[in-house]
């Protein structure tokens, strides 16, 4: 047991320096591998990486809103629309 | 996750948008609390309002594409279906798609266009302003 843990924080320590996102981390084997083997230091330890990766998307989605705001200047939107949706 | 309507998508864009600010806003408070994504559909809108493919991918970049599968036009085409139609409102179609995106994902969707809600009460609607009474 001791050595499947080391393996799984290793494994996170990789993934979370790969920088990926939540939603790969949720989709990763190491996720899978420990839900099903219900290592609980693992599973807390992938809810905590989660939460932070969690937020560090939210703030780059949120700072890529604010610097493509207003981006595409002489684009007609609303007469765009008016015509895909009469 | 939260798809995000074109009526968004173009007023967001659009710095000369009469509704520019607002929709920035809710684009930016949806950002903050969950994952953003955008309909195949939307791409297409784009398409044809003259931008090149490149520019339309870069401004979309870090929102979750969502493809339209059979399941979302039968949706779409039923609620098409069952609208009334008036001489004063013929729905398209297309209009419909990105709402049974929505639909049969369970997904909020966040728009600024609050005609024909009727078909989609099962759609939990984020508007960017106060709907017109």
């Amino acid at each position: 047991m001791t050595n499947v843990l080391v393996r799984m924080d290793e494994d996170l320590v990789r993934l979370l320096s790969a920088g990926v996102s939540a939603t790969q981390l949720d989709q990763s084997e190491l996720t899978r591998q420990a839900l099903r083997a219900g290592v609980p230091k693992v599973v807390q330890g992938l809810l905590q990486a989660r939460s932070g990766t969690l937020q560090k998307d939210r703030q780059a989605m949120v700072d890529q809103v604010r610097k493509k705001a207003g981006k595409w200047r002489g684009f007609k939107g609303a007469e765009l629309l008016k015509r895909t949706r009469p | 996750m939260i798809l995000v309507d074109t009526s968004i998508i173009v007023a967001w864009l659009d710095p000369a948008h009469e509704h520019h600010q607002v929709c920035v806003a809710a684009l930016e408070r949806a950002a903050a609390v969950d994952q953003l994504a955008v309909s195949a559909v939307t791409f297409a809108e784009l398409a044809a309002g003259n931008r090149t493919r490149e520019s339309v991918l870069e401004a979309l970049e870090g929102f979750v594409p969502v493809d339209l599968l059979m399941e979302d036009a039968w949706r779409a085409g039923q609620a098409f279906g069952r609208f009334p139609k008036s001489k004063k409102d013929q729905p398209v179609l297309p209009d419909y798609f990105i709402r049974a995106q929505a639909a049969v994902r369970g997904w909020q969707h966040l728009t600024n266009d609050d005609r024909r809600l009727a078909p989609w009460p099962d759609v939990d609607f984020i508007f960017a302003r106060p709907r017109r009474g």
